[in-house]
């Protein structure tokens, strides 16, 4: 693949390939995660620049009722603050942000490690990985 | 779906890679694999977390791709159950390229759309209080693999059935094990073999192993049917249960049921009941809620409904709501999820009416915390209905753009009002409810609903009689049934996000005024 591609050139194909958000429905969206990193604040940022609605919610003081109207919960929960945790002391109290299995409803994106945390504090398939 | 919207994505933009490590005793010919970048080399050391494919066995699952780690091909990265959509990848958005940052908006918008759906299978983890689970990967592995081992196979199941692999060599351990498959099940942290199953000669696993059991229950094998009709369906009618019940109990169910291979149960698929499907026949993207590509003309008249009646930004602040209809009191707890409803009226005498006072109904699990009326045999009144009205009559006209709402623009009525075809979704939800608004086409405001319980069944048209201001919202007031028997239902007292009374979720007494 060529490189040396003329400057007006390379400004349309950024702007072919750039999201256009007008495209994405208009979800109500809750970021549930370490709100005060850096990361945190990069999908808080990308999302608000996504969606028309969405919520910040830090994860270490989450609970559901905070979540219950969001169309959408995204979760970002890193090994070492849950299933690291919790092998370490098994009998020790576990924070789950979105408590019970059977009562969480919304539809939900796990990213990365988030899944392996969840799946593991609510017993369902997904920790052999 | 998910490479193709909203954002699309150009699944042929792929750059060939050399076979990773962990791949190549599954593609031992091939020396490239071509692979959809999602990241520049911008990513974190950790790419992300995939989990075993052979794992995520059940109607609610649905896997979308996998994606390189340390481990194999047919590890997924991407994959549903239920409400939960697993997106492996680790970066961060500036980490990702445009193809990731695509693909991660389109992960959100797919799974609005599973308003109803929810996991169905449970597999206890390696971090459970009391130990992991039974593995049906490590069974699968032991009983299919060159690298098995005959003393692994063998601590795999619980005793007496591990002493008897143990005195087996591979070949012979293996054969017992597939010769008693359709009796396995699972005894804390381990496999074992049921012996009412192995007695009564059933496979556990064969969809119409239940209906067969409860036919059981009428002859000499009555009580190893019971026993296991009892262990292979925990959610069941339960133990004291008279096998006319059985039957009775299955013959709404059993197409809705699904086998748990990890726990080696049957569960009701709530989606495939409730929607009054075959479990069986409902996988992947066909378990959504909504349109898949929302109609405009239909979009526009709703987004004018919703606005009328006060927005989607003000619906969302709704935390708490109360009101009064009829003799009847309820609340809406929307934060926590719980409904109570309190019942005021008086029965006449003579009448043989079920008396009730309070009925309290947890909307995010879809179940009865407490039910009115009773005891057995008299009926008992559960919240569901009272919840289920003021979902399709009050909030409805700010339902409607939902990401699990179904939308038709039908032609103008015979009045020149306009016509929507509306189906909700999400828990508590009759999911096979069509209702048809008429709509004021200048202003957006309701003007009646017709109601259709099923498709092809009868309607009841409802006309709305004025609006009632609840905090920013402008909610329908009253409903009037034009039809031989004519029927109002008003909406009194509403209040918007009042003071929520201590004990609403569980107090059987009376905590929201009036008689």
């Amino acid at each position: 693949m060529s490189y040396h591609l003329p400057g007006a050139m390379f400004l349309l194909s950024l702007a072919v390939l750039a999201q256009d958000k007008t495209k994405n429905p208009a979800l109500h969206v809750a970021f549930v995660g370490d709100l005060q990193s850096e990361r945190g604040a990069d999908f808080v940022g990308f999302l608000r620049s996504q969606f028309p609605r969405v919520d910040g919610v830090e994860r270490s003081t989450c609970t559901p009722d905070q979540l219950r109207t969001a169309d959408v919960v995204v979760l970002d929960w890193p090994q070492d603050q849950g299933v690291m945790l919790w092998q370490q002391d098994g009998q020790k109290p576990r924070q789950q942000p979105l408590g019970e299995l059977s009562r969480w409803d919304r539809p939900t994106v796990l990213l990365g490690s988030a899944g392996l945390n969840l799946a593991a504090a609510w017993n369902l398939p997904g920790t052999n990985g | 779906m998910l490479f193709q919207s909203p954002q699309a994505i150009d699944v042929h933009r792929t750059v060939d890679v050399a076979t990773p490590a962990s791949w190549r005793a599954a593609l031992p010919d091939q020396e490239h694999v071509p692979v959809l970048r999602l990241c520049d080399g911008k990513g974190p050391p950790m790419p992300g977390w995939c989990a075993v494919g052979s794992d995520l066995q059940g109607p609610e699952f649905e896997v979308v791709c996998g994606g390189i780690n340390s481990k194999q091909p047919g590890y997924a990265a991407i994959w549903r159950q239920g409400n939960l959509l697993h997106f492996g990848f680790e970066p961060r958005p500036s980490e990702y390229n445009e193809t990731g940052r695509r693909l991660l908006l389109n992960a959100i918008a797919y799974i609005a759309r599973f308003a109803t759906d929810r996991p169905i299978v449970r597999a206890r983890s390696f971090v459970d209080p009391q130990g992991g689970g039974a593995s049906i990967y490590w069974l699968d592995f032991m009983l299919h693999s060159p690298k098995a081992d005959a003393a692994y196979l063998g601590g795999l199941f619980a005793v007496p059935w591990r002493e008897r692999l143990a005195s087996l060599d591979l070949a012979d351990a293996r054969a017992f094990v597939q010769e008693r498959l359709g009796a396995l099940c699972v005894d804390g942290g381990r496999f074992a073999f049921d012996d009412d199953a192995l007695q009564l000669g059933v496979d556990v696993r064969k969809p119409g192993v239940l209906g067969q059991l409860a036919e059981l229950l009428r002859g000499d094998s009555a009580d190893r049917a019971r026993a296991l009709l009892l262990r292979l369906v925990p959610d069941g009618p339960g133990a004291d249960t008279t096998p006319n019940n059985w039957r009775n109990w299955l013959h709404g169910r059993e197409p809705a049921m699904c086998f748990d291979v990890h726990s080696c149960v049957w569960r009701l698929d709530p989606l495939a009941y409730w929607r009054g499907e075959k479990s069986a026949d409902l996988s992947g993207p066909s378990r959504a809620d909504g349109d898949a590509q929302r109609d405009p003309v239909a979009a526009e008249l709703a987004a004018k409904i919703v606005a009328f009646h006060g927005g989607a930004r003000a619906f969302d602040d709704l935390q708490c709501f109360t009101c009064r209809f009829g003799d009847e009191r309820c609340l809406w707890d929307r934060r926590r999820g719980i409904f109570r409803v309190e019942n005021g009226g008086e029965i006449p005498a003579g009448n043989l009416a079920t008396p009730w006072q309070v009925a309290i109904f947890d909307t995010a699990a879809d179940a009865d915390l407490l039910r009115g009326g009773g005891p057995e045999p008299r009926p008992f009144v559960s919240g569901r209905g009272s919840f289920r009205e003021l979902q399709e009559r009050l909030f409805l006209p700010l339902l409607l753009l939902d990401p699990g709402t179904t939308l038709r623009r039908l032609p103008d009525d015979a009045e020149g009002h306009r016509q929507l075809e509306v189906h909700l979704a999400g828990r508590c939800t009759d999911l096979l409810e069509v209702h048809v608004l008429h709509v004021d086409a200048s202003s957006g405001a309701l003007l009646a609903i017709d109601e259709t319980p099923r498709a092809g069944g009868r309607t009841t048209p409802w006309t709305i009689d004025g609006t009632m201001r609840v905090g920013p919202l402008l909610l329908p007031r009253k409903f009037v049934r034009n039809t031989n028997k004519s029927y109002e239902i008003e909406y009194q007292d509403a209040q918007w996000n009042p003071p929520v009374p201590e004990g609403a979720d569980s107090k059987p007494e009376k905590l929201l005024g009036g008689a």
